[in-house]
């Protein structure tokens, strides 16, 4: 791995057919430090306007990394609803500038705390069309506990206003919290429900390393909750939101028909995305590049000209082991007919064995052409799926 | 030959043998000090970590004393038992010994078992206190051990340090005032004695012999005498730091023979070439063919490797004939090799070579001694693996190797290692004071136990203050029982054992346990049984795996993912798949490793 110009590189090699393309935008700026959350971010927001600065300065050094019509742009963070109606202006108003962009999902993270009446009608002026708001919990003790900056009144109040002021929302929520009992999860699941939003991602607390609750774990101040509970929450999850018409296309999501999120689903499917803002990843081809994950450093780069972005090519083995890592996360699967011709005949017959072992045991399942999880095995996700990691 | 002067050293693991043999180089000139490199006797880069001595070698040293020239030969022994008979016959070529004892350390088993060796076959020994120079030296309390021991005088003791170089030169004068020079009739037919042989990949088998009498020709018609077999002497000559190819090499002199022997099973350690015009009448005695102690099987971690194994296997042995290996099949593990080794570091050894030096990847199973099983209806054979074990309704009785084990160590352990002895299935028959101090223990205890996991407990018991040696002394009949173990209900063969009835039932227990740690958590529950026949004696259950999953997986965490799973599949390929059940490369050894 090394640290790359990406200036350096002919135009060619980061151009492909590709129809569409994403932009991702980090915005690394948070209120407070939630309990569990391990990205990239920053309390203090007396660098932001330097940082919009940077950012805007960063769309044009990457003018070139994408060639295909931009259709989804996410402001993820941190907390994107930082920002103001003008500087998100501002920043779409570059990308349209430097990029052919056909909007269809624009996408914006919020905390409910920020979605104000006010807020809500200045964002109805820029071009994002969808919320995706951070729920997490409908117990304010909980939302305590998170060290969130809202009430569970907050949270109904602000989507209920994102609603009515014409957005798409979609809302986060978290289980296997500690101590977490199935009531618990149960009455969430219903209030998350009766707010009919058309997406839901409901994601399994992790135990993420240099956080908060990683430290009252280690001084045994809290446990975390025990796999056959988590596991049992998962399942409810999915059976709940099954029933009342949600699809679960993806390991943490589930949507109403056609409401599947467009640009998470592109890092699923290997389309192209320019990650912008510090720590932000980016994929094209066959490479993987990411920004420094440090808000003084991205400014100072940037603001000398320079892209401070490492890259990392990746070989056959891993973008044929990334494929089907993302693919087999996914209700749709993964097409095993077009690994064929990507493979060494000895590698694929190996791959079909592999297959088929797993088949008998239960842990895939096949119609025709196409490999998926089950739902009941989605939660052992990760050590299925590393059964067909290629190693050599 | 009155200049010749043939000696060996004796000495424990760490008393400093290599060392001092590199100083004695050093002195006499056999190399510069530019050539050192320690320990240079000892070329296998593996004897080299492990610091000890695996194949022995010899070295010729030109010496003058009192404007007379002398010959030396130094033969360099193995330090472990489990190459005792190597070190016999390489005690079988020489005249003298330099008995070298570590000044703090005192005298440990295993010097007394090879000076015990040596005073059998006559040879003078020149008492060495070595290490001299540590400031824990307690050279006038060894000194007292060595005189109890040997029973010379005080001041016929040397004192030496490897590190510093003194007392070498005092050494090598002794060398030649005090060991005699070789006896032997040079007019009579050639008899030389095979102490040694070494494989090298160009020149195939180098065997290293003494002229005992008359004289070995360049491009003559030798015979070896065990093996029967003639070969033209395309080279002979001495050993200095390189080969040095002669003409003629006569009575009481050591050297080397190339007769593009490509085998090493054709050239045995102790036998006997002689010319094919003029054979001596018999062989020198004492030639035996070294039999394997210990045996376990290798399998290659996949089983598309078997045939890379079997030709692995097959250049091991060229250069360490030793090794004995057939084909197997195990339920579990499918093919692979039933292995004969001649103690468990040789199997150590082999393991890591095969490791190294070949890059496979291999399991192998629990160890076992070889058991003699007799039939009721007369039969008798040797059980070399668990899966042997007679049918309990046609056993007649079973018979199981014993050794006779020496120990010594402090006052203060004894207790701890009598339990652990006893423990063992060991008996004590005797006791001996070596000083008020020190204390000789000796037991009769059946070789499976040592098999296990002696070494380790008698290291931790007596804290490192205790050295071992044994000498197998036949066999004795046993009530042993095999022990299987079972995963999901299915028998994994390769995991069975052969124990003692009364041990069996804490020993399944205590397997169990260990598997239960070493057995990953899967995605369904993992049943793990011991049992004897059909009668289930433990249980533990591997609970079955229920989440394992990435919640988030967007942008960056792919990459991070990627690599995250790609480590987990990298560990699993030590593993082997028996049944549904994926089991590590070191479960298999886990008898060795409870506590």
């Amino acid at each position: 791995m090394q640290i790359l110009n990406l200036t350096l590189y002919p135009l060619s090699y980061l151009c492909h057919s590709f129809q569409m393309a994403g932009v991702y935008i980090h915005i690394p700026f948070c209120h407070k430090a939630c309990t569990y959350c391990d990205f990239h971010f920053s309390t203090s927001l007396k660098n932001k306007s330097a940082f919009v600065e940077a950012l805007l300065r960063e769309i044009e050094l990457r003018k070139n990394f994408l060639d295909e019509p931009v259709t989804t742009i996410y402001f993820g963070g941190g907390t994107p609803s930082v920002l103001k109606a003008d500087e998100i202006n501002r920043i779409t108003e570059k990308l349209a500038e430097n990029f052919k962009v056909i909007p269809q999902e624009i996408t914006l993270e919020a905390n409910p705390e920020d979605l104000t009446q006010d807020y809500l009608h200045s964002l109805r002026s820029t071009m994002v069309n969808r919320l995706s708001i951070g729920i997490q919990s409908f117990r304010n003790e909980r939302l305590q506990w998170m060290n969130r900056n809202h009430t569970a009144e907050q949270s109904l109040q602000a989507v209920q206003c994102a609603k009515d002021a014409g957005f798409d929302v979609s809302i986060d929520l978290i289980f296997a919290l500690p101590a977490m009992t199935m009531d618990e999860w149960q009455q969430q699941l219903m209030q998350a429900d009766a707010l009919r939003v058309s997406h839901i991602s409901a994601y399994s607390l992790t135990l993420e390393s240099k956080t908060a609750y990683a430290f009252q774990v280690k001084k045994k101040q809290v446990q975390e909750l025990n796999e056959n509970d988590a596991e049992r929450q998962f399942l409810a999850a999915h059976d709940f939101f099954t029933e009342k018409g949600y699809t679960h296309y993806e390991i943490s999501n589930y949507a109403l028909p056609g409401k599947q999120a467009k640009h998470n689903s592109s890092y699923w499917n290997r389309t192209p995305y320019l990650g912008l803002g510090p720590s932000a990843h980016s994929f094209a081809m066959n490479m993987r590049c990411w920004n420094v994950a440090n808000n003084n450093s991205y400014i100072q780069y940037i603001s000398d000209g320079v892209l401070p972005l490492s890259c990392e090519e990746l070989q056959l083995k891993d973008e044929l082991n990334e494929t089907l890592m993302t693919a087999l996360r996914t209700a749709e699967g993964l097409n095993i007919e077009t690994l064929e011709n990507k493979m060494p005949p000895e590698m694929y017959r190996h791959f079909m064995k592999e297959i088929a072992l797993q088949e008998k045991r239960g842990w895939i399942e096949r119609k025709n052409a196409v490999i998926f999880i089950p739902f009941k095995h989605w939660y052992k996700a990760d050590r299925i799926i590393s059964e067909f990691f290629i190693t050599t | 030959m009155e200049n010749i002067r043939n000696f060996c050293i004796i000495a424990h693991i760490d008393h400093g043998k290599s060392t001092l043999a590199d100083r004695l180089l050093e002195y006499t000139n056999t190399l510069t000090k530019q050539q050192m490199q320690a320990q240079v006797l000892d070329d296998m880069d593996l004897e080299r970590e492990r610091g000890i001595t695996i194949k022995s070698h010899a070295i010729q040293m030109d010496y003058t004393l009192d404007g007379k020239k002398y010959v030396l030969n130094l033969i360099d022994t193995p330090g472990h038992v489990d190459f005792s008979y190597e070190v016999s016959r390489s005690i079988a070529a020489c005249e003298g010994a330099l008995l070298i004892v570590d000044a703090a350390q005192g005298i440990q088993a295993q010097t007394i078992s090879n000076l015990y060796l040596a005073l059998e076959h006559d040879l003078t020994i020149i008492p060495v206190l070595n290490k001299i120079d540590l400031p824990s030296a307690e050279p006038e309390l060894v000194k007292d051990q060595i005189v109890d021991l040997l029973g010379c005088k005080r001041e016929e003791i040397m004192a030496a340090s490897g590190k510093t170089g003194m007392g070498v030169h005092e050494i090598l004068q002794e060398i030649v005032h005090r060991i005699p020079s070789p006896k032997g009739n040079p007019k009579a037919p050639l008899k030389a004695l095979i102490f040694d042989s070494v494989f090298n990949s160009f020149r195939g088998i180098i065997a290293y012999f003494k002229v005992i009498e008359g004289e070995i020709k360049s491009g003559e018609n030798v015979k070896f005498v065990a093996t029967d077999n003639e070969y033209i002497a395309e080279e002979i000559g001495i050993l200095k730091l390189e080969k040095l190819p002669q003409k003629t090499i006569g009575t009481g002199n050591v050297g080397y023979i190339i007769t593009g022997i490509k085998n090493a099973k054709e050239v045995k350690v102790g036998d006997t070439i002689t010319t094919v015009e003029n054979p001596c009448d018999e062989a020198i005695a004492g030639f035996e063919d070294v039999k394997p102690m210990v045996f376990a099987g290798i399998y290659p971690v996949d089983t598309e490797d078997y045939e890379e194994l079997r030709s692995s296997m097959e250049k091991l042995q060229l250069n360490d004939a030793s090794l004995v290996f057939e084909p197997e099949s195990s339920a579990a593990l499918g093919f692979g090799f039933r292995c004969g080794f001649l103690g468990m570091l040789h199997m150590e050894i082999i393991q890591e070579r095969l490791e190294r030096e070949f890059n496979m990847t291999v399991i192998t199973t629990v160890p076992n001694v070889s058991y003699k099983a007799f039939l009721t209806n007369g039969d008798q054979y040797e059980i070399h693996n668990p899966s042997d074990f007679p049918d309990p309704s046609k056993m007649d009785r079973i018979e199981e190797p014993y050794i006779k084990a020496q120990i010594i160590t402090k006052a203060e352990f004894i207790g701890a290692i009598m339990t652990l002895c006893i423990n063992k299935r060991g008996v004590i028959t005797g006791q001996n004071y070596l000083t008020t101090d020190r204390v000789e223990l000796m037991f009769e205890m059946p070789l499976a136990e040592i098999v296990f996991d002696f070494y380790d407990k008698l290291k931790s018991v007596s804290k490192g203050y205790a050295s071992f040696d044994y000498h197998p002394i036949g066999y004795k009949t046993s009530d042993l029982v095999k022990l299987d173990i079972r995963l999901n209900g299915e028998p994994v063969d390769a995991l069975s054992a052969l124990i003692h009835r009364d041990h069996s039932y804490t020993f399944g227990k205590k397997i169990c346990e260990k598997l239960k740690e070493l057995i990953t958590r899967q995605q369904f529950e993992i049943i793990i049984q011991a049992s004897i026949g059909a009668k289930i004696i433990a249980r533990e259950t591997v609970k079955a795996i229920r989440k394992d999953v990435t919640a988030k997986c967007y942008g960056g965490d792919i990459s991070r993912k990627r690599k995250l799973l790609e480590k987990q599949k990298e560990g699993k390929k030590r593993m082997r798949q028996v049944g549904s059940v994926e089991i590590p490369q070191q479960a298999f050894l886990a008898v060795l490793k409870l506590d």
